[in-house]
């Protein structure tokens, strides 16, 4: 094998007419990759809630979550994505288009602890071809995943949006070309900083369904300036794996190598030293993030997911379930923005005895741009006492009481 | 590059300089047990294979669970190094400001690191020097002592680590390695490297006999590289914990001179980015985004355990670093058996190889080099595993020493 077999030389645009005709075909096949994880320990929780600026102590410290009506710790919903990225790219198809998260839905079933093992499987279900300012020709693809457990119980759904389309014609178009970095003045960082202090974790409190009115606010908390070891190390530190590769455990060296021997034209050659590199360093290359159109480094999209679900946690307390959380990445979140998270409460209702409040969640950055629109759905504990709160398992003794009953 | 005194917080371009003062905090840390960043607390399968992914490690020992199994050690286990995911060694308490630089470990293993086991480390500084050097001038060299132990208490490993402060200002004016360019490799290099990826050599379950082992011997050459700034920022994954948000604004509070002030946003960094970011390393002098020193230390013994093979246990490795890797480098280990020699009496007998290792770069600099102890197994006495040996100060009554 040689080095000229990793990037043919000809580099017309990816996206082909074989290469959609391929990826129709894959439509609502299912697919597995086996259990990412093979046992997750309290540290990989700890360390993804850590990654994202969660602060419950839910998530990091057993002593606490053992006073919980989880009895244990437990890993904050969104960290279903390290077991499987909800875009799921490895699917292939259009080998060297590029695949950028475009949004996603995502329900909770079951809480995830230490020593679950989950296995993903995953399906592309719909394919839309769309036009845009950005890359001209892309195409949308939608997954869908489901993430089972040992004892395969359906722990959660992921219903994954990514764009595939050209580097070359992003970099062309060049949308974004003109958004400059501004830095920030004392003042302006003074009042993130502030919000990092300010930002709280109800925690132990429970918040009750019956003590919600519609119109209520969530935040504002912050995320920000971003940093690039913030993007870099955000999957590296959940367990090794970036969250860029689909989750899949990747390694350094012969493994990149082996990578870019098996999918040609998926390595983007560095200019200065003319060596093949992973295409998605453009999350902590600013100047590789320019050549594919994008004007600065760029976040990792599903952080902004999690930030969403920690406001909404941070919220609704340790007795309240995050059941469902979907938002769309209208804009790229690069290094040194600031995302500002706020929430409203919109509706609230009961259904097959849940108590549930339906929030709008808004990612906003420092220019105003709304970069990631989305809602949330939480189920609260109720005043009356009545209602279940989805999360755990029922427990062995509610077994043995119903079945006893049964018998009676 | 420009070095320019900006008007932002903290006066954001000028690093402190080492002073008499700082010098004696660090003294007085001496023997000081430190309180260190908790990473991880136990070796879960995931951690192992994980931190033997991002070494690019191909052992199936340390890759493969059911290969692990039918070893004799019972077990998947974890590389030797693989004891960086619980404290990376960076013993440098004091000089704020001042860049830490890995300078080299001095490691001795006395157990194998078996999947499951929880770890726990203790920490302190064991010697402050001051140094001088074409990099930065006046520099202080930290030696430091990590040990690492398991549940019941016992020792792991203990790791003598040296850490090198150097003053950032100078080193930048002295400018020893700006002068160094991006290697540009000819097709022909790029091929060789994957030539040598694709007929790398490891032992795995074919033991390795004290008795046809002669010095002189080399060991199988290992290629690293060409580095990218994915390979160190996965390293790193595996190995820190890096502080997000509200956790890192904390740390900032807490050791103001602990950042670096972007010039872009003029707002505070972690020093890491300096594995990924040419702009960052050029702050304390490096031209491009380097390795974290202890990656080397971790491809050497990556090397040592390609030739070794499952049946022996590597108990020492004292990796000196001499310059820096940078983005874009390609590494070359290479080795030779130096000794043989037979201690202690049966059944405790060892049969110990001694090998020097070197890492060369594509420049053919010497970047690192080191020695290892090996013990092995012999065809005279069985292949009982040199660890499953019982210590010489064993009692029964007493159980294995802590």
């Amino acid at each position: 094998m040689s080095s000229s077999e990793i990037t043919p030389a000809d580099s017309t645009s990816p996206i082909t007419e074989e290469g959609i005709a391929r990826l129709r075909e894959r439509l609502g096949a299912y697919y597995g990759s086996g259990p990412h994880f093979i046992d997750i320990t309290a540290d990989d929780i700890r360390r993804y809630a850590q990654s994202n600026g969660d602060r419950n102590k839910l998530y990091l410290d057993q002593s606490y979550a053992g006073q919980s009506r989880y009895g244990g710790l437990i890993a904050p919903n969104t960290f279903l994505d390290l077991a499987q990225h909800y875009t799921a790219t490895a699917i292939g198809g259009l080998p060297g288009a590029h695949a950028f998260h475009a949004g996603n839905r995502v329900e909770f079933y079951l809480a995830v602890r230490p020593g679950d093992r989950i296995s993903p499987t995953f399906r592309p279900y719909v394919m839309t071809e769309k036009h845009g300012k950005f890359a001209g020709r892309m195409i949308l693809v939608d997954m869908e995943i489901l993430y089972r457990n040992q004892r395969d119980e359906l722990v959660g759904k992921a219903h994954g949006h990514v764009l595939r389309l050209s580097r070359a014609e992003a970099r062309t178009r060049g949308k974004y070309q003109a958004q400059e970095k501004e830095p920030y003045d004392d003042e302006a960082l003074a009042r993130i900083w502030a919000a990092y202090d300010r930002e709280v974790v109800r925690g132990g409190e429970p918040r009750y369904w019956e003590d919600v009115a519609v119109g209520d606010r969530l935040g504002p908390i912050a995320r920000g300036p971003l940093r690039i070891s913030e993007i870099a190390f955000r999957g590296w530190n959940g367990g090794g794996r970036l969250t860029g590769a689909g989750g899949r455990v990747l390694g350094a060296h012969f493994y990149q190598f082996e990578e870019y021997m098996k999918r040609p034209g998926y390595a983007e050659v560095d200019d200065t030293s003319g060596v093949a590199d992973h295409p998605h360093r453009g999350h902590w290359e600013a100047d590789f993030a320019r050549k594919i159109g994008v004007p600065g480094a760029y976040d990792i999209a599903v952080q902004r997911t999690a930030w969403l679900a920690s406001l909404v946690t941070n919220w609704a307390g340790d007795d309240g379930w995050l059941k469902n959380i979907w938002d769309e990445f209208r804009f790229f979140n690069v290094e040194g923005d600031t995302s500002w998270l706020t929430g409203e409460v919109t509706r609230k209702w009961i259904e097959r005895n849940e108590y549930l409040v339906a929030i709008d969640v808004t990612c906003t950055n420092q220019r105003g741009e709304v970069s990631a629109p989305g809602g949330a759905t939480v189920v609260l504990p109720s005043r009356t006492g009545r209602g279940t709160v989805p999360g755990v398992r029922a427990l062995q003794s509610e077994r043995v009481t119903t079945t006893a009953a049964a018998m009676r | 590059m420009s070095v320019t005194a900006t008007s932002g917080p903290q006066a954001a371009r000028r690093y402190p300089e080492i002073t008499g003062e700082e010098l004696a905090r660090a003294e007085s840390l001496v023997g000081v047990v430190l309180r260190r960043p908790v990473t991880r607390t136990i070796a879960s399968t995931d951690t192992l294979i994980g931190y033997a992914r991002a070494i690019g490690s191909r052992i199936p020992l340390y890759l493969d669970v059911a290969h692990g199994l039918r070893t004799y050690w019972g077990s998947l286990l974890g590389h030797p190094t693989s004891l960086y995911c619980f404290d990376d060694t960076v013993v440098a308490p004091a000089l704020p400001g001042i860049q830490s630089i890995y300078a080299g470990c001095h490691w001795r293993w006395e157990q194998p690191l078996r999947v499951g086991t929880p770890v726990s480390t203790t920490a302190v500084l064991e010697n402050v020097e001051r140094k001088t050097g074409s990099f930065a001038g006046d520099m202080v060299l930290q030696t430091g002592r990590v040990e690492y132990r398991d549940g019941d208490g016992r020792l792991l490993a203990t790791a003598r680590p040296r850490v090198l402060r150097t003053p950032r200002d100078a080193a930048r004016a002295r400018g020893k390695y700006l002068g160094t360019e991006m290697y540009r490799y000819s097709a022909a290099e790029l091929d060789g490297i994957i030539d040598a990826y694709q007929t790398e050599e490891s032992r795995g379950d074919r033991p390795l006999y004290w008795e046809e082992a002669q010095v002189g011997d080399p060991l199988p050459a290992l290629v690293k590289g060409p580095v990218t700034t994915e390979d160190m920022g996965m390293f790193v994954g595996a190995i820190r914990q890096t502080l997000f948000f509200g956790d890192f604004l904390d740390h900032w509070r807490r050791h103001p001179a602990d950042v670096y002030w972007s010039p872009d946003t003029r707002s505070p960094d972690w020093w890491d980015a300096s594995l990924l970011r040419d702009e960052v390393a050029q702050e304390f002098g490096f031209p491009f985004a380097h390795d974290t020193g202890s990656q080397r230390v971790a491809w050497i013994e990556n090397c040592v355990s390609n030739w070794a093979g499952d049946f022996s246990f590597l108990h020492d490795l004292d990796v000196t670093l001499h310059r820096p890797c940078f983005r874009g480098d390609t590494t070359w280990v290479r080795g030779e058996v130096t000794g043989k020699r037979r201690t202690g009496h049966p059944p405790r007998e060892r049969f110990e190889l001694t090998c020097s290792l070197t890492a060369v770069n594509q420049r053919g600099e010497t970047t690192a080099s080191g020695q290892a102890v090996v013990h092995v197994v012999s065809r005279e006495v069985d292949t009982i595993p040199p660890v499953l040996q019982l210590p010489d100060d064993y009692d029964p009554f007493r159980g294995l020493p802590r």
